[in-house]
């Protein structure tokens, strides 16, 4: 794949760009997945991360006097939420599609009390005596904290794929800056269409569902986007380059 | 399970079930609650897992994927019969009902396929 041979001017010179331009879209798109999945991994990491540090903390204040059971398994309710809202937030356009595809609110403490008192004693919390009330609250904070291992090391695989493919990117960009004739405006070359490829696709899935092309939910319609995003924005980037830095002539 | 709808019947069971995709660890208490609710349902283990793989699964998948921030305590009932549901009416085009029908109802997370095995445990 060598880009930065000179211009002939005939047929075949012009298949040769098409070819080109061709590879540089793959490879931007490359770059904005790779760079896409190692972030949405790490905000699913962080997200894991926090939700486990809440339970310490609240148990901490309880122990000090400083709070209520019950008021603190409210706050450990809310700050799950919380937590959600921002890991979802941080996350690329398509992976916060696929966060909001059920629900958009988490559960309150009082249904999060029926629903334990339904678990732990098979009653409504209403009837439970105040010292299961209170366990019923324990075991809120507790479980505000307690993320599965197996579905969390998705995260680790996404991020590993993503990780994957950036370097496949990288070597082709390394590649390419080595063939080059003209080194320094290889080196700019591949940043611009790295960068355009990245900020290409997440722009697309953003404006996608901001202007209502794609449902806020609908994760394949946003996915969709951003890769015809990405994809067009390198298109874009490579046809700007070449105008504003000619290739050198032999 | 070809009989009407029982939404009476079948909410609390879709909402056990629901259970099994959410992103908190189970305990063996949320197990033995599952396993108490599908009981109670008067379903066999064949309807339960028919129910699972075509009427939930389906809807709630998604917050076991690759690309989620998993929602960790589940959905309300009233959530749960809303999205089966509408999942349930969508009207869908050859292609999508086709590949719900070959693909969909026989592949679960693996988290999930995990959490089955144990409430079919506790059911058997």
């Amino acid at each position: 794949m060598r880009m930065a041979d000179t211009h002939t001017g005939t047929p075949a010179s012009g298949e040769k760009r098409a070819l080109e331009e061709a590879l540089a879209g793959l490879q931007g798109t490359a770059s904005q997945f790779g760079a896409t999945c190692i972030n949405d991994a790490r905000a699913r990491l962080q997200y894991a991360r926090d939700i486990a540090a809440v339970p310490g903390e609240l148990r901490a204040a309880i122990d000090a006097g400083r709070i209520s059971v019950s008021d603190a398994a409210a706050q450990a309710s809310a700050l799950r939420n919380r937590i959600m809202e921002l890991a979802r937030r941080r996350s690329s356009p398509t992976a916060r599609a696929y966060a909001m595809r059920l629900k958009r609110e988490g559960r309150s403490v009082s249904e999060l009390s029926e629903k334990y008192a339904r678990q732990l004693y098979g009653n409504t919390f209403s009837a439970l005596s105040e010292q299961r009330q209170t366990s019923v609250f324990k075991e809120i904070i507790q479980a505000s904290g307690r993320p599965d291992e197996g579905v969390m090391r998705l995260a680790q695989q996404l991020g590993r794929a993503g990780r994957r493919l950036l370097l496949v990117s990288l070597a082709v960009a390394v590649y390419d800056v080595v063939e080059a004739d003209d080194k320094p405006r290889e080196v700019m070359r591949q940043s611009a269409l790295a960068g355009a490829g990245l900020i290409g696709g997440w722009a697309a899935g953003s404006a996608a569902v901001a202007v209502g092309v794609c449902a806020a939910t609908a994760p394949v319609c946003v996915g969709a986007i951003a890769f015809v995003g990405g994809l067009l924005a390198t298109y874009g980037a490579e046809a700007s380059f070449g105008s504003l830095y000619p290739r050198p002539t032999r | 399970m070809t009989e009407p709808l029982n939404l009476e019947r079948r909410a609390p069971v879709w909402e056990a079930l629901s259970e099994l995709f959410v992103g908190k660890e189970l305990q063996d208490y949320d197990y033995a609650g599952i396993a108490r609710t599908l009981r109670q349902s008067g379903y066999s283990l064949e309807e339960l897992e028919k129910v699972l793989r075509e009427e939930v699964a389906p809807v709630f998948r998604s917050n076991l994927s690759l690309l989620a921030i998993p929602e960790m305590e589940g959905w309300t009932q009233d959530t749960v019969v809303k999205e089966i549901l509408a999942y349930l009416e969508r009207e869908r085009p050859g292609l999508s009902r086709l590949l719900s029908h070959l693909v969909m109802p026989r592949t679960l997370p693996d988290a999930a396929t995990k959490r089955w095995q144990q409430i079919r445990v506790l059911l058997s």
